[in-house]
């Protein structure tokens, strides 16, 4: 009984690694990911439940199947990170591994042996394949020497190749891809992404951790300061760029790296990469009548077009002021309590307004920050190499043509994996060259 | 203001001279027999290309980076790559199909962004920070040429299967690298080389050569298959490119954002594509059917997915 299970195991090993192995299956697992793939971008992904339960609910007309219960069950708001997505990335880089290993390699040591023809019938299944009345074994070899084919002579028989590295290059995609998916998978069990909001001219350190692996570790024996946070503007005040002036500090606050960061240029510092990604306005800072600096809190509201910044500059319940601001150029408008337009007044002057001085000294912006960390880099870089490299080179097609020469008659066929047309031609055309004595 | 009415004049007479060219690659197909009709056609492409190259370049110049930045610049650069790669593929293969099929898209995407798209679209504006980089250049252009070329070998495919609709079809040109496939020629007469009587066997000087060579059929076929296998490792390039790119900006080589499951999406059906190639059970017209899919998800990534206005990629469409 025990030995019977055995060998079902075995069976079962040896069914699951023919199949890996199988093209037909790699080619359907292929068209299977790229289909529920395409469910990722149908239906909006890692929202809140409110948002699932308002676009799909159960009693909707559309959605009958497609509701937020069978959404979360079965993880369609996060396709990519579902157990089965997963399982499927999973088949799909053993079958990489299986096929490269039975199939790809030992196919390569067939093609390592050259095998030469003996007979005019074997040149039956070769379609193309030329008869040629007159020449000399010599002239042919010579005229596939100009077209860069590596010959091997045997007597009254010639074999010959070309592109052995397009043959060669497929190996090495499905090495880089299987490279690739390792690097990723380190980069998810041991990297991790943090994301800070910090006000301009403060301290932060790693505390907003959204996204970290098993093996992850967290520096903690930093900190870093925003020193200053700006936007430049184009001329239509849409925003041209955003930077963030950071330094880096020790444990005692010194400053161990100082940089100014913007969107497409980070900090690098210690396997740790810092991005500019997001930005807000927080505070305005005022001053009346010359008494001591207040600084007033703006509010983010977000119109349909624009998002915009509002405080309150209340003195009493008489003498309200709001503040309105639209980006964080030099420029506020204020409003009375009914909401008319007073004035509009510039960051940094002074104005006289209802019998007190108030000065407008600065905005108080905040950086949105990204600091994330992924170990996986080096080798999703590397495997980016080989990838572009061996993809390429798959573009040439491996040729091999044999010539025979019985009863004074040259045979001449060949077969190539890829380009058939262009291979026709020059099967064509070597003939014709060695048949001009 | 004159360079903006040189480039709309450029790319009316773009418009004017595909649609010309069009019709001259049409009738040439229709009368082989009339002569210098195909020259006529790709010498007509060919000012195309070049108007279109002077309307981007001025483009680039006026506004000083590289001119992909909005739909309108996207299309035009399509429509360029589209008209390149025709002209360098049939320089290579003298094939007078290729202009009969890639003309008409490349007609209708000027068609698109020269009159379909509001004036506002079409201006310039000035580039949003996330796409202030050199990778713009190099991984939004190498994306495009890809995809021209993608667009044109699929096409083939959708070519081939137009023509063998209702027929069961069996080929030669499978990268399986042993021996390969005779025809199942219509009149079911097997033809081998050298013994088959009704083959042609053409004597030339003092050679023979046996009839089963590619037809037409074939020959569609396996050059859909080259130039696809032209565009997939250009569109691995562009996704690497476009994948170093965001680590750069967005903190993550791999988002999952909409473009890039789409380009994710294509990049596998493409390899599908070319895998179906090296196996015998999914020979004829398989890999044909795969490549028509292609075709669609190639304008759903290309177009499609901007138009749900969704993710990190929507630069350059109404806000």
């Amino acid at each position: 009984m025990q030995i019977n299970l055995k060998f079902k195991k075995k069976d079962v090993r040896w069914y699951l690694l023919r199949l890996f192995s199988n093209l037909q299956f790699s080619i359907i697992l292929l068209l299977v990911i790229a289909s529920f793939s395409v469910i990722g971008t149908i239906i909006e992904q890692n929202k809140d439940l409110d948002f699932y339960q308002a676009h799909y609910s159960v009693s909707g007309e559309h959605f009958i199947i497609l509701n937020w219960k069978n959404i979360e069950l079965f993880g369609l708001n996060h396709v990519y990170t579902t157990w089965w997505f997963l399982t499927l990335l999973f088949i799909f880089s053993l079958s990489l591994l299986v096929c490269s290993l039975s199939r790809q390699i030992p196919s390569l040591q067939n093609a390592r042996r050259w095998c030469f023809y003996k007979n005019p019938n074997q040149f039956k299944k070769f379609t193309g394949s030329q008869e040629i009345q007159k020449t000399t074994l010599h002239l042919v070899a010579s005229c596939l020497q100009k077209f860069n084919y590596h010959i091997f002579q045997q007597g009254n028989s010639i074999y010959c190749y070309k592109g052995l590295l397009g043959r060669l290059a497929p190996i090495f995609v499905h090495a880089s891809i299987i490279l690739l998916l390792i690097g990723s998978v380190l980069g998810l069990v041991s990297g991790f992404s943090a994301q800070e909001m910090v006000p301009s001219g403060e301290l932060f350190r790693l505390q907003n951790i959204i996204a970290s692996g098993q093996f992850s570790y967290i520096p903690q024996d930093f900190s870093a300061r925003v020193n200053n946070f700006i936007i430049e503007y184009n001329q239509d005040n849409s925003i041209s760029q955003f930077f963030s002036d950071i330094s880096i500090l020790d444990t005692e606050g010194t400053e161990l790296k100082h940089s100014t960061i913007h969107v497409n240029s980070p900090l690098q510092f210690k396997g740790l990469t810092i991005y500019q990604t997001d930005w807000d306005i927080i505070a305005i800072r005022i001053k009346i009548n010359n008494t001591d600096t207040l600084q007033i809190p703006l509010k983010k509201v977000v119109l349909p077009n624009n998002k915009i910044w509002v405080g309150l500059i209340a003195q009493d319940q008489d003498n309200q002021l709001a503040l309105v601001l639209q980006d964080l150029q030099k420029q506020a408008t204020l409003y009375n309590k009914s909401g008319e337009k007073i004035m509009s007044v510039t960051i940094g002057e002074k104005y006289f307004i209802d019998n007190n001085i108030i000065a407008f000294l600065s905005i108080v912006p905040s950086t949105g920050l990204q600091i994330k960390s992924d170990p996986g880099i080096p080798i999703v870089y590397t495997s980016f190499f080989f990838l572009i490299t061996s993809v390429s080179v798959s573009y040439i097609s491996y040729s091999q043509i044999w010539i025979i020469e019985k009863k004074h008659r040259f045979y001449i066929g060949g077969v190539t994996n890829r380009a058939q047309l262009t291979f026709e031609e020059e099967l064509l055309k070597i003939s014709n060259r060695s048949s001009k004595i | 203001m004159n360079l903006e009415m040189m480039q709309n004049s450029c790319v009316n007479f773009a418009f004017g001279g595909l649609l010309t060219a069009m019709l001259v690659y049409w009738s040439s197909l229709a009368f082989p027999r009339i002569s210098g009709l195909n020259k006529l056609a790709a010498l007509i492409t060919l000012l195309v290309n070049i108007a279109l190259a002077l309307t981007l370049s001025s483009r680039w110049f006026a506004n000083g980076y590289f001119p992909l930045s909005n739909l309108y610049e996207s299309l035009l650069f399509l429509a360029w790559g589209l008209t390149f790669v025709h002209l360098f593929i049939e320089s290579k293969t003298k094939s007078r199909l290729i202009g009969a099929v890639s003309i008409p898209v490349a007609m209708f995407v000027t068609a698109f962004a020269s009159l379909a798209l509001p004036i506002e679209m079409q201006k310039a504006s000035p580039l949003v920070p996330a796409l202030k980089s050199n990778w713009l250049m190099m991984h939004v252009s190498i994306m495009m040429i890809s995809y021209s070329i993608l667009i044109l070998g699929s096409l083939l495919s959708i070519l081939f299967l137009i023509i063998t609709r209702g027929q069961d079809i069996n080929l030669k040109g499978s990268s399986v690298g042993t021996g390969s496939y005779t025809v199942k020629s219509l009149d079911s007469n097997p033809s081998f080389a050298f013994s088959n009587p009704s083959g042609i066997v053409q004597e030339q000087s003092n050679m023979l050569i046996n009839s089963t060579r590619m037809n037409l059929l074939e020959s569609i076929d396996n050059l859909s298959y080259r130039i696809i296998g032209l565009g997939f490792p250009l569109l691995t390039i562009g996704i690497v490119a476009g994948a170093v790119w965001a680590n750069e900006a967005w903190g993550s080589y791999w988002s999952w954002d909409p473009k890039e499951t789409w380009a994710l999406i294509t990049w596998l059906i493409f390899a599908a594509y070319l895998h179906c190639r090296i196996t015998k059970s999914w020979q004829g017209k398989r890999p044909a059917i795969l490549a028509s899919v292609g075709f669609l998800v190639v304008w759903i990534c290309y177009l499609g997915v901007n138009f749900l206005g969704k993710g990190l990629h929507s630069y350059g469409w109404l806000a």
